[in-house]
């Protein structure tokens, strides 16, 4: 399997995030500190991934638009799932390029650089 | 170690945020909650158990009486109060005009017993005042709400109206301040301490009381103050046709004048959060940098709850 967004193929170059537990701090006079566990937040996750084409784009960027969540596939199986919270993007410096599982793509199309920012679906 | 917060709330899960405010001087505690899913309804009763996983109580009972739905955030923002809210949503109106509540000879606390009824209140617990309105003629009630008129009359006697957690009303002589024969229920001190200020004020030193009852009815108290000069008097008036004869009217003037006459000494203090404490209760605070080790009165308490921890805010008042 190779890695999608709602079936658009994306070529991740990097998989990662962040989770935290909410805990407060409390400093009485005495001195020390009180923590107190509030709970915790679901994970954050930033990919960036190359993006071929200008449509493949386009489809990226719609995904911010709506209460849709979208489901992520990896070369390991489906990571559920997610909502789009953040599309970054810049366009690669490539005039010729092969991506070898899109062989009807032309060789001088857009490339990009995408990254993108997701929460779950819980 | 880490304590792991607490809330259980009918009706409501996905707890964000509680706020439980309760004063000696208001008319009800006021609980607001803040959740991500929620079943109750305006009017429903609310009961709110609140502290840490290990050690927690019940700090508030009462009725729902505001739904705010936030769209953007996908939560749900609630009111509630306790149940002295029914008084104060009791608009005593008779159905005609000369029909009116009407009692003659009766004692201060059976007159409040029988204006709570009136809203539906009965869970009441009161001390004896020996004090006895309508000696002189009927008093009657009409075109006031029912807190509003039990509140006059615990004016008068400088007494003290309140619902408990479990939403029991009880009209005591619970003077705003550290009295004889007051014990301490907490203590707090720098282990829980977050911060804290002590302050002295006149503001509300009072030391002429003159009373105007019904018809030509008046009487006046007064002392000397040793925080105002010699002969000097800050007088205030408490006007109202409740009172019916001479004898009553200097009694008001004289309890009125042992209540006020004196300066206000305040401790501030937030703490981490204590469900266990509320408005009312003697504490004991022991805070070594502003050299206090004493029993004080809990004027206000408010407890706060939420993902930036549980802290308690007192006022405190000797």
């Amino acid at each position: 399997m190779a890695w999608t967004i709602s079936g658009v193929r994306i070529y991740v170059q990097e998989y990662g995030g962040d989770e935290e537990a909410l805990i407060a701090r409390l400093n009485p006079r005495g001195g020390g500190t009180i923590l107190h566990w509030f709970g915790y937040s679901d994970p954050v996750v930033q990919i960036e991934a190359l993006v071929l084409t200008q449509s493949d784009l386009d489809t990226l960027k719609t995904m911010k638009q709506g209460n849709t969540a979208y489901t992520i596939v990896s070369p390991e199986g489906g990571l559920g799932d997610w909502y789009v919270k953040k599309v970054g993007w810049s366009r690669e410096s490539s005039t010729d390029h092969v991506f070898f599982d899109r062989p009807g793509v032309a060789r001088d199309v857009p490339l990009y650089r995408v990254t993108l920012e997701v929460y779950p679906d819980v | 170690m880490s304590k792991e917060l607490y809330a259980d709330i009918s009706g409501m899960d996905d707890i964000l945020s509680v706020s439980i405010s309760s004063a000696h001087n208001a008319a009800t505690s006021v609980a607001t909650v803040k959740a991500k899913t929620s079943t109750i309804d305006i009017g429903d009763t609310l009961t709110i158990d609140l502290g840490y996983v290990s050690d927690f109580d019940t700090v508030f009972t009462g009725y729902v009486k505001l739904q705010e739905l936030e769209d953007s955030e996908g939560t749900i923002s609630i009111s509630a109060q306790d149940e002295l809210v029914r008084a104060v949503d009791y608009f005593i109106t008779s159905s005609t005009p000369n029909n009116a509540f009407s009692r003659t000879n009766i004692e201060a606390e059976f007159l409040i017993r029988d204006l709570l009824a009136l809203a539906g209140i009965t869970n009441y617990d009161y001390d004896a005042t020996s004090f006895t309105f309508a000696t002189e003629g009927p008093l009657e009630v009409n075109l006031i709400s029912s807190y509003d008129i039990c509140k006059q009359i615990t004016d008068i006697l400088a007494w003290h109206l309140y619902a408990d957690v479990n939403g029991q009303i009880h009209f005591v002589d619970r003077k705003p301040y550290i009295v004889g024969g007051d014990t301490a229920s907490v203590s707090v001190d720098n282990t829980i301490i977050l911060s804290a200020s002590h302050s002295f004020d006149d503001e509300d030193l009072r030391n002429r009381v003159v009373v105007y009852g019904k018809g030509s009815v008046a009487a006046t108290a007064q002392a000397t103050s040793p925080f105002l000069p010699a002969g000097f008097f800050k007088s205030t008036v408490l006007a109202t046709d409740l009172i019916d004869n001479q004898t009553n009217a200097q009694l008001a003037a004289n309890f009125n004048l042992a209540l006020l006459n004196r300066i206000s000494e305040t401790v501030t203090l937030q703490i981490e959060g204590d469900a266990s404490i509320f408005a009312r209760d003697i504490v004991h605070v022991e805070e070594s940098f502003l050299g206090i080790n004493d029993n004080y009165y809990a004027y206000a308490v408010e407890h706060s709850w939420g993902k930036d921890g549980f802290v308690t805010d007192l006022i405190l008042v000797k």
